[in-house]
């Protein structure tokens, strides 16, 4: 088992150095730098007064350097713990990501909670009772949930909210707690906002949780071993947690792994449209704008976080399953 | 109760001479908070805070004290909506018509015979937000050691470049030009010159070199490329990030704007210079509050639901203002008008000096332009997408502008498919392929790629519908939609085959932003090479355009040299004429009034103000004087 784990780790590195240049490759791809893109936006916004001093910065941030040079540049400092200095924002990389991971994290991790409480559930009665109107229900109303764009449903959250209340909701806080410090009034502040977001993606990915482990436990439920314990007079909901649905997660469990990048990317359009203040804006905006640091240390945080989580669903999977842990130990 | 006053007035001088006080001392109001602050002794009483003659703003309607602006920015980036809001204070400001240019920061202007010597005079007694003088020695220290250090990484007024500014007396600025400009005090006012006011010298000159060693070093460490770049981030115009920068604005920053944080908030500054005609200190408004958005709906949505108090900033689209209109009643606000600088919805850019022989002799061909003008049928464009508002339009002045040209904006403006198919024939573009598109004499189909940047979704939709009519005339419209970093990457360097922007320049701005009217900008994107002859001489890349286009460039530089009003107006004239004649881009329709938003508290709300950059609406109507009904 820690040999796995090593052996996993070791790959992981190499990993790790392969996604570090592809995304330094994908952002350079496009035409301009993010000095090219700050002159069409001054431009955009009428300013168009800046061509003397472009040059210069261009030359001062090394972007005049061959692509191989800045690549490497940015690794040496990556591996210092220099994450670059993001130009859109003026401000080191790092200290916009320290800013705003703590949000993220909370409110992906709230997200997933009610996806996944919200889901197995469901999933779980959608296949003991096939079916079912209940079964049914909830069928349609897990698909109306992928099937809505969740930008869309946010609009629509939004909009419901403003005819109800006539007020706009969005971000996370209200104006007078948005710069605050922690406090009840702003914990409340934000429970009453962040339900909005909470709701938005977890119906976005009920769906597939609700159809995977229906499915799943559909296979399960008639297999030899459930109609021995039901007929041997096990309790039916006892039988069903401890044996056929522990099975049916393990898809689920596999796919784990994927949540933790979603912390920057799952919900950008949400975001937007939400006006979070969480990373994922500012993804979409270093991009836009070419701001190579910013942009490569969120994705490669991403790149990082998929094979953390991956090894994280691995363990999980073992736990679960006896079977992938007798694997590891041959491995 | 007007005669009461006056006594009060009169009364009040003749202590105030006896004490040796400045005039009216005696008759200044303030905001209760600050008169709060008097009270306890933080603060120095109003007369003192205030300059000796203070400028008088005369308001609508006198105001009441108190209340936030509520309004909106939208990403990390805009500063914009700042500057024209609480950062309209330059040297000399556009009066609201965008007619005439009057005193602001200095009291008084003069200029010399030959516009080579400027004289400002700055009112005494005038101090930053911090409470300390405010002297023409912070303005020498903006322009000298600042806009003209070529380290400098931001944007600078072009007519400060090269100037030398002294300082006789602390209340005296004279700015000496290299050669004869009479366009800088269009300059000042414009949206750029405020950053000569923006630098105190106490505060700015810790990030420059020549008063601080480090501050190199200091750049550096902070992450910076150097000092230029420091002093951008901390004092400049564009990048004012820096809350702690002493101001002489009616609001002083309280937030970092650094894209993180939201709302930035802005509170009143004790010191601010200006009063209303009843002596009471001005701004009317305690704060203001802007919320950082990411998308543009959110400002919609806020802008429907009442919570923006003032605002036309990123909103004001056709588009939009249905649904602004309908839900006036249930968010309590209203509409107001904006007449928009733009002087057309698209202008479309055939690339004059596109680097394909074939394409490019075509479009130098001003019959071949002429052609598919009249190939255009703009009466159906402003029909489908501006409700019937507009009228058909070429690149020329507006109607209101002084420069208007009927003749310049209406030629060629009547859609003759069959017209524009004779004439396509007669330049020799007589063979078709199978799709009935002409081909070039060497044979490739005559298609026409336009890059349009995403964020101005409108022009594509226009681009929709001219393809049609095109086809109709045998040319093909290949619209391409980019992100805007992309669509300036290739005009930039000059690889695009045509451009299609805004038609800027039609107001008050033609004269300084004259990129459709002659090759003389970065944005002239129908002939950058020839324009570098006007804005980068030096460039080994530019071209030696036609000796008329070579003439009108000569003619735009003597305006600037001109000193009077006139005779720069008289030049401009010429400028248009050779425009006219040229034709060098196809214009589309007029855009209508435009539209902003205001709460029904907000007072002093402008109405029916000209809209565009170099004039920061609504920067010029004095925003001090815009006051919440209680």
């Amino acid at each position: 088992m820690i040999r796995f784990i090593l052996n996993r780790l070791v790959t992981m590195l190499v990993m790790v150095f392969a996604l570090s240049f592809v995304c330094f490759f994908i952002i350079q791809l496009p035409p301009g730098d993010v000095i090219s893109a700050y002159a069409a936006e001054l431009a955009a916004s009428g300013d168009g007064n800046v061509a003397q001093t472009l040059d210069m910065l261009r030359e001062r941030y090394g972007l005049d350097q061959p692509f191989i040079v800045q690549y490497f540049q940015w690794v040496r400092n990556l591996l210092v713990g220099d994450l670059g200095y993001s130009f859109n924002l003026s401000k080191p990389v790092s200290e916009i990501i320290q800013s705003r991971l703590g949000i993220s994290l909370l409110v992906e991790s709230l997200a997933v909670v009610a996806l996944w409480g919200i889901a197995i559930p469901i999933g779980i009665y959608s296949a003991v009772r096939r079916y079912s109107v209940g079964d049914m229900f909830a069928t349609v109303f897990g698909f109306i949930g992928l099937a809505v764009p969740n930008f869309l449903f946010a609009l629509l959250i939004m909009y419901i909210i403003y005819v109800f209340t006539g007020s706009a909701t969005q971000g996370l806080f209200s104006q007078e707690y948005a710069n605050a410090h922690w406090s009840i009034g702003r914990i409340i502040d934000f429970l009453g906002h962040v339900w909005i977001p909470v709701l938005v993606i977890a119906t976005g990915g009920a769906a597939h949780v609700i159809r995977t482990l229906r499915a799943n436990l559909l296979d399960e439920l008639h297999k030899p071993y459930v109609v021995t314990a039901r007929a041997k007079g096990m309790k039916e909901r006892d039988l069903i947690m401890r044996y056929p649905v522990r099975v049916a997660m393990i898809p689920l469990v596999a796919t784990v792994g994927w949540v933790l990048p979603t912390i920057i990317s799952s919900s950008i359009v949400t975001a937007i449209v939400l006006n979070l203040p969480t990373l994922s804006p500012i993804l979409l905006r270093s991009l836009l704008s070419q701001d190579m640091h910013l942009a490569g240390a969120l994705i490669l945080f991403m790149g990082i976080l998929t094979l953390v989580g991956t090894l994280v669903s691995d363990l999980l999977l073992a736990w679960i399953d006896p079977r992938i842990r007798a694997g590891m130990a041959d491995g | 109760m007007l005669r009461n006053r006056l006594m009060g007035c009169a009364a009040g001088t003749s202590l105030a001479l006896l004490l040796g006080l400045p005039a009216f001392a005696a008759d200044y109001n303030e905001a209760p908070d600050l008169a709060a602050q008097v009270e306890a002794g933080q603060l120095p009483p109003v007369a003192e805070r205030l300059p000796a003659t203070p400028m008088t703003v005369e308001a609508p309607e006198v105001g009441v004290y108190g209340g936030t602006w509520r309004s909106a920015l939208k990403g990390n980036n805009d500063e914009g909506w700042i500057r024209r809001s609480a950062g309209y204070d330059p040297l000399v400001k556009f009066d609201f018509e965008w007619n005439s240019i009057e005193p602001n920061v200095a009291e008084s202007f003069e200029v010399n015979d030959e516009a080579t010597r400027y004289t400002f005079h700055l009112r005494k007694g005038h101090k930053w937000s911090d409470g300390t003088p405010f002297t023409s020695d912070d303005l020498v220290f903006a322009i000298m050691d600042v806009i003209n250090n070529a380290d400098y990484t931001g944007t600078r007024p072009k007519a400060l470049l090269g100037v030398t500014a002294t300082a006789p007396d602390p209340e005296t600025l004279v700015i000496e030009m290299p050669a004869p400009n009479g366009m800088l005090l269009t300059e000042l006012a414009s949206v750029n010159g405020t950053q000569v006011v923006q630098f105190q010298k106490a505060y700015c000159s810790q990030f420059h070199p020549a008063y601080n060693p480090d501050a190199n070093e200091n750049a550096k460490a902070a992450g910076l490329a150097g000092w230029g770049e420091m002093m951008r981030q901390h004092c400049g115009v564009g990048r004012a990030r820096d809350a702690d920068r002493p101001t002489l604005y009616a609001w002083d920053q309280v937030d970092n704007y650094d894209g993180i944080k939201s709302p930035i908030r802005f509170t009143r500054n004790p010191y601010y210079f200006k009063v209303d005609q009843e002596g009471n200190q001005l701004p009317y408004l305690d704060d203001l509050s802007m919320t950082q958005v990411e998308d543009v709906n959110s400002i919609v949505l806020m802008g429907i639901a009442g919570e923006i108090d003032m605002t036309n900033r990123h909103i004001d689209s056709v588009a939009n203002k249905p649904v602004f209109f309908d839900n006036q009643e249930k968010g309590g606000y209203q509409l107001y008008s904006t007449v928009p600088a733009d002087m057309n919805t698209l202008i479309f850019q055939l690339n004059l000096n596109y680097e394909d022989d074939g394409f490019r002799e075509l479009f130098q061909n001003k019959d071949f332009r002429i052609a598919l003008s009249h190939g255009i049928d703009r009466q159906e464009i402003i029909d489908t997408l501006y409700v019937g508002l507009g009228e058909p339009y070429q690149a020329a002045p507006r109607p209101e502008s002084r420069f208007y040209d009927e003749e310049m904006a209406k030629q060629y403006t009547e859609y003759d498919p069959d017209l524009a198919n004779q004439m396509l024939d007669d330049i020799g573009l007589t063979e078709r392929n199978g799709d009935g598109i002409r081909l070039l004499p060497d044979g490739r189909p005559l298609s026409i790629r336009v890059d349009v940047t995403t964020d101005l979704g409108q022009m594509l939709d226009i681009l929709e519908l001219v393809r049609p009519q095109w086809k109709e005339i045998g040319v093909d419209l290949d619209a391409r939609k980019g992100e805007r970093s992309y669509v300036y990457e290739l005009k930039d360097n000059n690889r695009h085959m045509a451009h299609a922007w805004k038609g800027d320049g039609g107001l008050g701005d033609a004269q300084i932003d004259a990129r459709y009217y002659v090759p003389s900008d970065e944005e002239s994107a129908y002939a950058l090479m020839w324009a570098k002859n006007f804005f980068q001489p030096d460039a080994n890349d530019k071209q030696e355009p036609p000796a008329a286009v070579a003439a009108q460039i000569e003619t735009y530089k003597e305006m600037f040299r001109s000193p009077t009003d006139e005779k720069r107006a008289e030049l401009f004239r010429k400028v248009l004429e050779t425009a006219k004649d040229q034709f060098y881009t196809i214009g589309v329709s007029l855009p209508p009034l435009s539209f902003g938003i205001a709460t029904n508290e907000m007072q002093n709300v402008p109405e029916k103000q000209p809209q565009s950059w170099i004039y920061p609406t609504p920067g010029p109507m004095n925003t001090s004087i815009l006051f919440k009904r209680q």
